[in-house]
């Protein structure tokens, strides 16, 4: 679903586990991310680590996008009902829209 | 047998329990309280949402704001819960992070946590089991809900008990997203919590509380002694309660 604001928004339920809500914005070009954001009743550990994600993922190239979030998801960090792959297909799919 | 520390602070509004529970996690993680368990309930009753969720998409804020409902974000994950008043027991335990009992992953930490509570479940003769990633479950339906947390060197979880539900005043309450309905493939809420009511009509919440003591005690081979929030926890648990859990900036973050 496409808002008048150009934010792209989805959610995926992700089997046994939670289920994550992204608000998306890309560049013109439909192919770098300009602003995202998370939502939903998974968990993360530390929680603040979330907005960390959300700022290092601006102005990321959607090409770059997977090894960017598994170097997020160091041994540091632990996301729980979540997988760091299901963040990329909810962003590959959202932007898929655009296209 | 080592002796935890159970606190019974009653009623509270939604912004002073949470400030509570963090306020003990301050001081457990820094050594000057013992490992603890505490029992609280809501007044007036409230909505809580998990720190990811937007109070917005999750809550009916007029729908809140009408019934005289609090609305609160919590330092933990999971989803939004309705704590009615008389109808749960919540519960919260804290150590320190560097505990035995923990393990590195949270995913387990859940299931070590939660035993206290099937164990409690148990002792009231209802057939409770761990689900994960956080329920407790009768017969296939949820009647308990649980998040974890580790900050300042200190592990807080917190979670519900349902005593008894009203279903219709809930989702009147809560925004459910439909995904996760249609993942469950059941259609009707009924069919997916349950709540101690309705396998047991003849106890009451003193029961409850009672026999989840029994089931803490039970599943970690300890001993929970009867105590007080500390003066340092009073005042920290204040502060909060105005720099935190009162204000919009935090409720409203997401």
């Amino acid at each position: 679903m496409k808002e008048p604001n150009g934010i792209l928004k989805g959610s995926k339920k992700v089997e046994g586990g939670k289920l994550i809500k992204c608000d998306l914005s890309l560049d013109p070009s439909g192919s770098v991310i300009r602003e995202v954001r998370f939502t939903g009743d998974f968990f993360m550990h530390p929680e603040e680590k979330l907005e960390e994600l959300e700022g290092y993922l601006a102005n990321t190239h959607l090409s770059h996008l997977q090894e960017r979030v598994s170097a997020f998801f160091t041994k540091d960090v632990q996301v729980v009902g979540v997988k760091p792959d299901d963040i990329c297909n909810l962003i590959f799919e959202l932007a898929a829209k655009v296209r | 047998m080592s002796e935890w520390r159970l606190l019974l602070t009653g009623e509270h509004n939604a912004f002073s329990n949470m400030a509570i529970d963090e306020a003990v996690l301050l001081s457990v993680a820094n050594g000057t309280s013992p490992t603890t368990v505490r029992f609280y309930q809501w007044s007036p009753p409230a909505v809580s949402i998990g720190y990811f969720q937007s109070m917005n998409e999750e809550v009916d804020v007029e729908a809140c704001k009408r019934h005289g409902i609090d609305m609160v974000r919590r330092i933990t994950g999971g989803g939004a819960v309705f704590h009615d008043k008389m109808k749960e027991i919540t519960y919260s335990i804290v150590m320190r992070e560097s505990d035995p009992m923990l393990s590195k992953d949270i995913r387990e930490s859940y299931g070590v946590l939660c035993s206290g509570i099937v164990r409690g479940l148990k002792r009231l003769g209802i057939d409770a089991e761990f689900k994960a990633i956080n329920d407790i479950c009768v017969g296939g339906k949820k009647i308990s809900g649980s998040a974890h947390t580790r900050r300042y060197g200190g592990a807080l979880q917190h979670g519900t008990i349902l005593y008894d539900v009203d279903l219709k005043l809930m989702f009147s309450l809560l925004k459910v997203p439909s995904e996760k309905i249609r993942d469950k493939l059941i259609n009707s809420a009924s069919e997916r919590v349950t709540s101690i009511r309705a396998a047991r009509n003849d106890v009451d919440l003193k029961d409850v509380e009672r026999a989840m003591i029994y089931g803490f005690e039970e599943a970690f081979g300890i001993r929970l002694r009867p105590g007080e929030l500390s003066e340092g926890e009073k005042r920290d648990a204040k502060r909060l309660e105005k720099e935190r859990y009162e204000r919009a900036e935090w409720n409203f973050k997401r």
